[in-house]
């Protein structure tokens, strides 16, 4: 278990750092060289010059990626020209309220899609999974946009139950209005559970094939006791798995999600800094969300070498 | 945006659980033919290609002028779907949208796939450290999301469609190496490849021989998932204004110009785009797990 | 003369006869429904335009932030300009019990001009003074170039020398005479006054002095307001915004353009607000503003967009009255004169004028605009009616004929291939030939980026795009925001990096905003700094000169430009089609330079 460990967060560790690497290319692939990307088109040669001195842009690619680096690990995630404010600020102040519609979605994606994958698999090629499967691979299917209009337009619009936008301002405010949230928690939710349950359910199909099941079916064991007791056990593990690594996934429907409703969040701030050239901001926002994803992915994987032992002495992995 | 890559993210670490990897013979169409819904899943996605490439042929529109005096006309005579928001039919630009979507959408796929099982590949079967080089570096861009990617690269380079095809490619290739790497990690200990090797068979030869071909059948599982996915991804780039400039256009954008009128009743703008778009990512999804099916695979290797 | 960027949204108007009547008349729109009974408190909610967002606090601003929302819809809440333009029949004229001071006096052969300012005080209590004027005016001169409305030659050049009598009036001495109408106008009105003892200082923790005194003074506290101006997250915070002499005071803004502004107590104007506050709110599309406005009453003075005009009959049903609002101004798109590339091309006048006989404003006012708004084409506003625009420019030389575009191009040894893309045939520059740096088979092709998130313009440039083909002339679209596109609009010179845009089109126009009389100085003289097509013709130069000089040489600039083609002509749209809550009164008139003044807003109970 040790071995495993240390091993795994060597991984992290080293996925970190070409993380790093990469943002830092997707930097210097700006046109112009980052300055004149950042600074716009009108920069003058001597502004390119003060900025370039200003963030250790001069000198050999690497020491300016140890410079870069060592600015990233303080804290110092870049400037933002065109909102005036360090990316680190900005990201303080949207990241809670992302974390927080994300986080609630997420929750409930799981509460649904466990038991819903879990029904598909067990009443395989049954009524029931041809309708949940039907269902949520239309809903896998659709945009998720388009899944955000249509709520609208039947609940905020012609029902008037819920309002058509998230509230705005601060992360208090946003607390203070949770009528509003309504439509957006739903519409990442219905996105995530169409997702989630067909992993969950393709994933509990493996188990149930497994072996083992079949082993203890054929000793007689009662079905029920097979399904809670073991299968459940071994299937926990990739959804954890699961949780860890679909932080990108998450992040990207979040982002239409908070587009659709003008919710003052990070995937919104990085959609305005998109379109607006923002470049700091945008890596800014990729280093975060990667570093959050491998940290994850880090933590899930030691649970589910905790849950599944078969996981910590698989061969094969580099 | 995909789960599929989650899936198989565990298993690369769990190792290539079961022993599926044969040539797989003609075993697989039979299995595939008998699967009904796999199957109305390829007619459909038949239908689709015939209809946005040969339907022009037989329904001649004008998709370059444009006519604004014939704007959001509802369907009627001559026109069974109206017209979109400058008067060209919505009928023919169903089918010029159709033409770039699946354009983009196999050309990403086509990308994505092949860059991802060379690498994978090559990793897989070379292995020790440079194997875990290159999957780390799998890891770091997995880690990336691939939509903050697709913006990113979207407004450095001006989209058109070989531009959209390479974004959205680069962005895709990650699931494919992994798999294939499983599949090279389970194939290289084989008898034929150890006795391939010791008779001096170079690497390159091996790989295309061997490893590949023996990997074929979750090539094509992921690589028609792909497509599916790319689909999507074209759609919400679009929605988001960072697609392609008039007057070409693809499925997405007509759904999110067509939302523009959302209260205004024109569901000729919307329906027929966001329909298209569900049957192909359906269909496509669909024929993926009937192949994934037909080849034995579970759900790691695909 | 002050003029800006507006980014415009078409209007539609229900068709109702009293409404239709009220969308003809000047500028003002319907009158809401009959109201209850006027309460105190509130905070009212503004709908922003997608796209335009107020980015921008410091009055003294350059042309990458010189828009509409900056200034009308923000600026201008907390910092009121030394004259008023907008009456209360909204016309656009100055308002004199709007402004800070009584309409000025002309003397000694209108060389020499007295003001006299009213009693209005700042914030912190002290008296808005000629103080403050004089601080304007000294950071101007010290900064003129970093002031989008300047233009050599023009103020504070034309300014010999300025007295400072009392607390309250002050003489100007100009250095020739002027047209009273033009300098109180064009002017008088680009001057803010700007609260010295609060703001002259070079630094945060510096002291407040008279710095503004010397020139390198000046520049120290124009760069120090600056700087603190581009600090947009403290926008709600610093207490150098707080010290004003308008009706609202922001004490919340958000990155993205939320801002909130609470009333001001020690207002000294005609109107104290009744509301407690107002909140302008950003959305990403007009789509989404719509969702909202049709889900709930969370919008007070929102908008409907024009492709979903039709939505304003449930709008009605939910408590909404439609009011078209009409700006003062004139809508068009540029073309680089200085781009290395195209200049030549875009550079011959028979090719503009070829380009607007492609241009079928008719037909794009019927279709996308709905039939509300009016064809323009020319520099003069046509609606209101007004006494300066005439027959020739209301008719507009070139109107919608592909075969005189077609016949301009042949005429002048152009091979026209219709649906492809012309060629010159015949280089050189006689009078048949193709023109100066042409080359043979120098194609006909641009790139245009136009403002993305906007229905009305998408449809219209793709129209533009299909019939410009007709002769062979070819355009490749590209749709950017339109706050990209602002900051890409202003002048350059051909080797500069910030030179190759082609043409552009922000989706509006040129609102003339604080000038009624509309001379064209900062939209087409040589050096102008709103000057972004980079335009330069003498014959031009002098017409507008003249203007200056008596509104009888109006029509001869007029005709001219109208003639000329310097920008490409569009269809003028309602500035928004504002649809008010009916709860919500005193919106009416709305101003013709698309200020805001909720302080004559109020709710109904």
């Amino acid at each position: 278990m040790i071995r495993f460990l240390l091993r795994r967060c060597a991984q992290a560790v080293v996925v970190l750092l070409l993380v790093s690497v990469i943002v830092f290319c997707l930097l210097h692939l700006l046109p112009g060289g980052p300055a004149r990307a950042i600074l716009g088109v009108h920069a003058t040669p001597t502004a390119v010059a003060a900025f370039n001195r200003e963030n250790g842009l001069e000198g050999p690619l690497p020491v300016q990626y140890w410079h870069w680096l060592t600015g990233v690990l303080s804290g110092n995630l870049g400037f933002s020209y065109v909102q005036n404010e360090s990316v680190a600020s900005l990201l303080g102040q949207r990241l809670p309220k992302t974390a927080f519609l994300a986080g609630i979605s997420v929750v409930l994606a799981v509460l649904i899609a466990v038991p819903v994958g879990f029904y598909q698999a067990v009443r395989r090629h049954r009524a029931g999974d041809y309708i949940l499967t039907t269902v949520t691979l239309v809903l896998y299917s659709t945009p998720a946009f388009w899944v955000a209009i249509i709520l609208i337009d039947v609940f905020a619009v012609r029902l008037h139950v819920v309002p058509a936008e998230a509230p705005q301002g601060s992360f208090s405010e946003v607390l203070s209005d949770p009528h509003a949230l309504v439509l957006p928690v739903l519409t990442i939710t219905l996105v995530t559970v169409a997702a989630f349950s067909r992993y969950i359910r393709s994933s509990v199909l493996d188990e149930l094939a497994q072996e083992y099941v079949r082993m203890a079916r054929s000793k007689g064991a009662g079905s029920r006791v097979i399904l809670f007791g073991h299968v459940l056990r071994n299937a926990a593990g990739p959804v954890v798995t699961l949780l860890g690594l679909s932080l990108p996934f998450i992040v990207s429907g979040t982002l239409i999600t908070e587009y659709v409703f003008n919710y003052p969040g990070v995937g919104l701030l990085a959609f305005n800094a998109a379109t607006s050239q923002d470049y700091p901001v945008i890596l800014g926002v990729v280093i975060v969300v990667a570093a959050a994803t491998v940290v994850g992915s880090l933590l899930a994987d030691i649970t589910h070498a905790v849950l599944d032992p078969r996981v910590r002495t698989a061969a094969g992995i580099a | 945006m995909s789960l599929e890559n989650v899936t198989t993210l565990g298993a690369a670490e769990v190792g290539p659980a079961t022993d599926s990897q044969q040539p797989p013979g003609r075993l697989w169409l039979s299995t595939f033919a008998r699967n009904r819904l796999a199957v109305i899943g390829l007619v459909v996605i038949v239908a689709l290609l015939l209809f946005s490439f040969v339907g022009p042929l037989f329904y001649h529109t004008d998709q370059i002028h444009t006519r604004l005096a014939m704007e959001t006309l509802p369907p009627g005579k001559g026109r069974p779907l109206g017209t979109d928001d400058v008067g060209y039919d919505e009928l023919g630009r169903l089918m010029v949208g159709g033409q770039t979507m699946l354009e983009v959408a196999f050309g990403a796929a086509a990308l994505a796939v092949v860059l991802g099982v060379l690498w994978g590949a090559v990793a897989g079967y070379v292995g020790g450290f440079i194997d875990g080089l290159m999957m780390r570096i799998v890891d770091a861009l997995l880690a990336i999301p691939a939509l903050l990617l697709l913006l990113f690269l979207a407004t450095v380079f001006r989209p058109s469609v070989p531009i959209l095809i390479l974004v959205v490619g680069v962005t895709a290739w990650l699931v494919p190496a992994r798999l294939i790497r499983a599949e090279a990690l389970s194939l290289r200990s084989r008898e034929y490849v150890l006795a391939a090797k010791t008779m001096g068979v170079r690497a390159p030869t091996i790989i295309f021989r061997h490893i590949i071909t023996n990997s074929i059948g979750t090539i094509l599982v992921n690589a028609t998932f792909q497509i599916a996915d790319a689909i999507l991804v074209v759609a919400a780039l679009s929605f988001l204004g960072l697609g392609i400039a008039p007057p070409a256009t693809n499925w997405g954008a007509m759904l999110s110009d067509g939302l523009n009128f959302t209260y205004s009743g024109f569901w000729w703008l919307t329906y027929p785009p966001g329909v298209a778009i569900v049957l192909t990512v359906l269909a496509f999804n669909v024929v993926g797990d009937g192949l994934r099916d037909a080849f034995g695979l579970d759900s790691k290797h695909g | 003369m002050r003029s800006r960027l507006r980014l415009g949204l078409s209007a539609i108007a229900v068709a109702t006869a009293a409404l239709t009547a009220a969308a003809c008349s000047s500028g003002s729109g319907a009158s809401s429904a009959a109201a209850g009974k006027p309460a105190s408190g509130g905070t009212a909610t503004f709908a922003e335009l997608p796209g335009a967002t107020p980015n921008y606090i410091f009055p003294m601003l350059t042309a990458a932030y010189y828009s509409v929302t900056n200034i009308e819809q923000f600026q201008r809440l907390s910092f009121r300009s030394l004259y008023w333009v907008g009456n209360s029949k909204g016309q656009p004229v100055v308002d004199p019990s709007m402004s800070l001071a009584a309409l000025p006096v002309y003397s000694d052969h209108d060389s020499v001009v007295t003001i006299t300012l009213g009693n209005y005080k700042w914030s912190d209590g002290q008296p808005v003074t000629t103080r403050d004027v004089a601080f304007w005016i000294n950071m101007l001169r010290a900064n003129k170039t970093s002031f989008a409305a300047y233009i050599p030659g023009e103020f504070p050049d034309n300014l010999k020398s300025y007295k400072i009598v009392n607390p309250k009036t002050i003489v100007l001495t100009l250095n020739g005479s002027y047209n009273p109408t033009w300098f109180t106008n064009d002017q008088l009105t680009q001057i803010t006054p700007l609260p010295q003892q609060a703001w002259d200082k070079e630094s945060a923790s510096g002291a407040i002095g008279n710095y503004d005194e010397t020139t390198a003074g000046a520049q120290a506290v124009f760069n120090f307001l600056t700087a603190q101006s581009k600090n947009i997250a403290t926008y709600g915070t610093n207490p150098l915004w707080k010290t004003v002499d308008g009706p609202w005071t922001l004490v919340n803004y958000q990155s993205g353009g939320y801002a909130k502004f609470q009333a001001n107590p020690n207002y000294s104007g005609p109107t104290k607000p009744k509301l407690n506050f107002f909140v302008e709110e950003p959305f990403t599309s007009d789509t989404a503003e719509l969702n909202v406005l049709r889900s709930g009453n969370s919008i007070d003075y929102g908008y409907v967009p024009a492709q979903e005009a039709s939505q304003s009959g449930e709008l009605a049903q939910q408590g909404y009255t439609t009011q078209p609002w009409q700006g003062w101004g004139t809508t068009f798109f540029l073309m680089n004169f200085n781009n290395p590339t195209t200049g030549k091309l875009t550079g011959q006048t028979y090719i503009r004028q070829a380009m607007q006989s492609l241009i079928d404003e008719p037909s794009y006012l019927q279709g996308p605009l709905k039939g509300y708004g009016n064809t323009n084409y020319g520099p003069v506003p046509v609606k209101p009616s007004n006494p300066f625009s005439d027959s020739y420019e209301t008719q507009g030389p070139w109107p919608y004929s592909p075969s005189t575009a077609v016949s301009l191009l042949k005429s002048h040894g152009w091979t026209v291939k219709p649906n492809g893309v012309s060629v010159c045939a015949s280089p050189g520059t006689g009078a048949t030939q193709c023109g100066k740096g042409i080359t043979a088979g120098e194609q006909l092709s641009f790139n245009l980026v136009y403002a993305s998130g906007n229905e009305v313009v998408s449809q219209e440039m793709q129209a533009m795009k299909s019939a410009f083909s007709l002769a062979g002339i070819q355009v490749s679209l590209s749709a950017e925001p339109f706050d990209t596109i602002i900051s890409m609009v202003t002048p350059c010179t051909p080797s500069q990096a910030g030179c190759s845009w082609q043409m552009l089109n922000y989706g509006g126009g040129w609102t003339y905003g604080v000038d009624p009389y509309p001379t064209g100085d900062q939209l087409f003289e040589t050096g102008s700094g709103s000057n972004s097509s980079n335009y330069s013709d003498p014959e031009a130069n002098k017409l507008v000169n003249a203007t200056v000089h008596s509104t009888a040489n109006l029509q001869a600039y007029e005709d001219y430009i109208a003639k000329q083609v310097p920008v490409l002509w569009m269809p003028q749209p309602d500035y928004q089609i504002s649809e008010v809550s009916n709860k919500l009164q005193g919106t009416n008139p709305q101003s013709p330079i698309e200020s805001l003044t909720p302080e004559n807003w109020y709710f109904t109970s």
